[in-house]
């Protein structure tokens, strides 16, 4: 019997939205000492519902959720719900998901999200409560 | 292999001591008891910025003990709660064995009798036993401060901790008293007690005007299951003097308790 499945299966490597999302929490880590941190969890242990939180292992592991993610087995397009404050910000509607079509869409996005004067006030407000 | 440090600061602010040591011993998993230094200062000192080599490993149920180590919390997690002053992590790293990493700060003798000693001891015995029915295996490591001497019948009795000077008694695994079975550890720290040590004679020293005196005490014990007697070499069990730059002794030749803890760091590792 012939071999019928692609060759490329395995050789054409894909980023899924969950090891970009872990790959810019670890960065937080950095940049607090690991005071504060980010991390991503799947929900219900399936990777295709995430949160987003940054925690602060110091306070009792107290963690907070700057957005979720839904995607299905295609990736993209993805929902993305955020914090209602950082929904503000940016000018999005707030308790509503917005789409996101592809990964270049996901990076600016995430790159408007994790710089929000919402998120780095979270974070500022995380390592002076570490702090006493 | 994976490096641990056990250290009782005696509510010191030993900071840069713990990062010394942290960096000299390339260490991967600090325990830390009476630790008063708030956990942001000793994620600052070990984590220069831009890097993000510790974690705090923080165990809700218990405060006495503080763990800082290389990994993040899905790899360290808590496994139940069990008291104020034990904590049970299951160690489970990518692609390396998987071991019960239990640590534990016992009541001082000053607080406590001998008697309540022993019970808490056949306490955790029963606790470590639960969780390793739970988790499948025996691959345990036991250590902290006991409050106890290795000779001790909390440590040394059957229904206590059951540790054993032995390698090749603990490799029996256990043995029956009165048709009941009891499992072993193996006790390493009988090797590092007194003048044939090549370092300190003990991690605590006490001496007091009365009859009975020991002056030099192991309450600062690692202990281990016989399922990782192998991953484990009794030379790279040490009682550290110094953290490379200061003694933690004073002239004497014992714990320099004003600069430092009254208690010595103990440094081991395991080849997992």
């Amino acid at each position: 019997m012939n071999d019928l499945w692609a060759e490329d299966i395995v050789t054409e490597k894909v980023r899924t939205p969950v090891a970009f999302l872990r790959e810019q929490a670890s960065f937080l880590g950095k940049k607090t000492q690991n005071v504060v941190l980010a991390e991503v969890v799947p929900i219900s242990g399936v990777n295709f519902f995430l949160r987003f939180n940054i925690k602060a292992p110091a306070l009792g592991d107290y963690s907070y959720t700057l957005f979720t993610i839904i995607h299905s087995i295609g990736l993209y397009p993805l929902e993305i719900e955020l914090d209602d404050d950082v929904a503000k910000e940016l000018g999005l509607e707030i308790s509503t998901s917005t789409t996101v079509k592809d990964e270049d869409e996901l990076i600016q996005l995430l790159g408007k999200v994790l710089k929000a004067e919402r998120t780095k006030h979270i974070i500022r407000i995380l390592l002076a409560q570490s702090s006493e | 292999m994976l490096k641990f440090l056990l250290w009782n600061l005696n509510k010191k602010p030993l900071q840069d001591s713990i990062e010394r040591l942290a960096r000299k011993h390339n260490i991967d998993v600090i325990v830390l008891l009476e630790n008063t230094i708030p956990p942001d200062v000793i994620l600052r000192i070990l984590n220069p910025l831009g890097t993000a080599d510790y974690y705090y490993s923080r165990d809700l149920s218990c405060e006495k003990v503080h763990i800082f180590s290389r990994f993040i919390d899905i790899y360290i997690k808590s496994i139940q709660v069990v008291s104020n002053c034990c904590t049970i992590r299951h160690l489970m790293l990518p692609a390396r064995t998987d071991i019960i990493l239990t640590a534990v700060h016992f009541p001082s003798k000053k607080n406590w009798r001998e008697d309540s000693q022993i019970i808490e001891c056949t306490n955790l015995s029963e606790d470590i036993a639960k969780v390793e029915r739970q988790i499948g295996h025996t691959r345990t490591v036991l250590m902290g401060d006991f409050n106890m001497n290795h000779f001790e019948p909390g440590v040394v009795s059957a229904k206590g901790l059951h540790a054993t000077m032995s390698q090749r008694i603990a490799r029996k695994k256990s043995r029956k008293v009165q048709s009941r079975e009891y499992p072993f550890f193996y006790n390493p720290m009988w090797n590092l007690f007194g003048n044939g040590a090549t370092g300190p004679s003990g991690t605590y020293y006490y001496n007091n005007a009365e009859h009975k005196v020991f002056f030099w005490n192991m309450f600062d014990q690692v202990l281990l299951r016989p399922d990782l007697v192998d991953v484990f070499k009794d030379e790279n069990l040490k009682i550290l003097e110094t953290d490379g730059r200061e003694s933690f002794l004073n002239k004497h030749g014992i714990p320099d308790k004003t600069n430092f803890s009254d208690h010595l760091p103990v440094l081991f590792s395991l080849d997992i």
